[in-house]
């Protein structure tokens, strides 16, 4: 039994994937014993990508939270469709029927004209007024509740444009201005941290891209050396590819560390504010699927700079 | 084993450095490479490991052509042969067991198959004590047999080496060529470039003669 798992340990010596273990192996130890070897350095590159990716994330939560602070807080916008008074009762069925079919609608909510003079009796105060009045001058109403995916000011136009042209429609009234000044600035300010994820994002690479041609330029022996004894140049990038993967992933876990402190501190700060308004208003954090596509995002970026700062210099001529 | 077909090779800046070399080494064969400096030496052995390539001519290694090798194929080239330097290059960052070990950490071998090659490398080099040493601690002679056992640990086919016992006094130099020649007894080719005449004088072997570039004698060791 021994003798056969023996002879199968020396067939597979060198076959390819115990030999291609070993080397990335050998990659990593190079990697672990260069990070020891310039531990400062290497932190302090570290916390500087870890900076760099830990600004755009806040800023990406702050956007985040303050799309949801729109939802949770200012009611959804509707449109008011102010029926003609001299529409019958079948026509008005009608038209509510041509209303629900619009595809953006959720729901209509239709107040005859009893209705509405009873609620603005209740609501207005001015009942005694409207006693005066020989016929109820209120119109009858439909308040339409349009979908979620139908919340955006250009769609809400659209409709209303639409249900005017309607038979017995007098007017369609919708309240947005505050949607709409909301809409724009959570609009402005995912602009903005776009714009700064993506020079952050540079940022990184060239961070990385600078240190890996430093750990190039350092080892500039070692690696003549190497390709005089037939390393292949995959065999001589590996060590440096890995270090850039590593300086990413690690700034990553940082960076999410960091942005976690700065929501939890923040967090107590806005309990107070939101609690003074007479509303409680929770930040929410990173949840697992954005933790992990920064991750993934830092990962390979550090990959992708490691691997142009090292073909760059491979190809350049310089065995002497 | 070796063999140049008229092979011609000029610097970019136009100064010829070898003009029309034709030469055969048999494979088990030693042969030394003299000349002045600059007669062109060290472009030779370079144009055989791949570090060069002929303007003109064929340069061809166990039946392949380096001249014609892609770039990507040159580190599998380097590998069947075993190449030392004047001024050793060693990693001086690595301990010497590390240095000699290299070549089978690129070609993956397992840690005790190093282990044992490495090992046998060292002892034959006589540096076995040395094993923990890094290779600023080591005189210059024990520097370039570790250079020696690094080109020998992967057991290559030729044994390529430039000046080896350049900076080295006569009795350490001795002792080097006594170690090629060893080597050269199991069946390694062995070329040397040298410009000790003395050193090489009463060794019965192939004489190649450069001068300015042109092979102006090839003694056979029948001679």
């Amino acid at each position: 039994m021994l003798r056969i798992r023996k002879n199968n340990q020396q067939r597979d010596d060198n076959s390819f994937f115990p030999r291609w273990k070993r080397q990335i192996h050998y990659a990593w130890q190079n990697v672990y014993n260069d990070f020891r070897q310039h531990a400062i350095a290497s932190l302090l590159t570290i916390i500087v990508i870890a900076i760099s990716i830990t600004l755009p994330t806040i800023g990406y939560l702050l956007w985040k939270n303050a799309n949801q602070a729109a939802h949770q807080w200012y009611p959804t916008p509707n449109l008011t469709v102010y029926i003609n008074k001299t529409l019958n009762q079948k026509d008005t069925d009608n038209l509510i029927k041509q209303i629900t079919q619009f595809p953006e609608v959720e729901r209509v909510n239709y107040l005859s004209r009893d209705e509405t003079l009873q609620e603005f009796k209740l609501w207005s105060g001015f009942s005694e007024a409207l006693e005066l009045l020989d016929e109820n001058p209120l119109p009858a109403v439909a308040i339409i509740m349009p979908k979620d995916e139908a919340k955006q000011t250009a769609i809400l136009h659209a409709i209303q444009t639409e249900i005017v042209k309607l038979k017995g429609v007098d007017d369609v009234r919708l309240d947005d201005s505050w949607f709409t000044r909301l809409t724009t600035f959570t609009d402005m300010v995912k602009t903005i941290v776009w714009t700064i994820s993506i020079f952050m994002m540079i940022a990184v690479a060239l961070v990385i891209g600078n240190s890996i041609r430093l750990a190039i330029f350092s080892r500039r022996q070692t690696i003549i050396v190497m390709q005089l004894i037939g390393a292949t140049d995959g065999f001589i990038l590996r060590p440096f590819l890995y270090s850039g993967m590593f300086n990413g992933f690690i700034s990553a876990i940082l960076a999410l560390i960091l942005s976690e402190i700065f929501i939890f501190r923040i967090d107590a700060i806005i309990l107070n504010v939101s609690s003074v308004f007479g509303t409680i208003f929770n930040l929410e954090g990173l949840n697992w699927d954005e933790s992990l596509f920064i991750i993934l995002i830092a990962t390979m970026i550090g990959w992708l700079s490691a691997l142009l700062a090292t073909k760059k210099y491979l190809n350049m001529p310089h065995i002497n | 084993m070796i063999r140049f077909k008229r092979v011609s090779k000029a610097y970019s800046g136009g100064r010829p450095a070898l003009q029309n070399i034709d030469f055969h080494l048999n494979k088990g064969e030693m042969a030394f490479l003299t000349g002045h400096s600059g007669a062109g030496k060290s472009t030779l052995l370079r144009l055989i490991c791949g570090l060069e390539r002929a303007n003109d001519g064929q340069v061809i290694l166990n039946g392949h052509d380096v001249s014609q090798l892609k770039k990507q194929d040159i580190p599998f080239l380097r590998r069947n042969i075993g190449m030392i330097f004047q001024d050793h290059q060693l990693l001086m960052d690595h301990t010497i067991y590390d240095n000699v070990a290299i070549p089978l950490i690129i070609l993956g071998k397992p840690l005790e198959e190093i282990r044992r090659r490495v090992s046998a490398a060292l002892d034959k080099v006589g540096l076995i004590d040395k094993m923990k040493f890094y290779p600023i601690q080591l005189s210059g002679g024990e520097q370039q047999r570790v250079g020696i056992a690094r080109a020998i640990v992967n057991r290559p086919m030729v044994l390529l080496a430039d000046e080896p016992t350049g900076n080295l006094d006569d009795k350490l130099s001795k002792d080097i060529l006594k170690l090629f020649e060893e080597l050269n007894q199991t069946g390694v080719t062995v070329l040397m470039a040298t410009h000790n005449l003395g050193l090489i004088r009463r060794k019965h072997r192939r004489i190649l003669n450069l001068n300015q570039g042109r092979l102006t004698g090839d003694r056979h060791a029948e001679d």
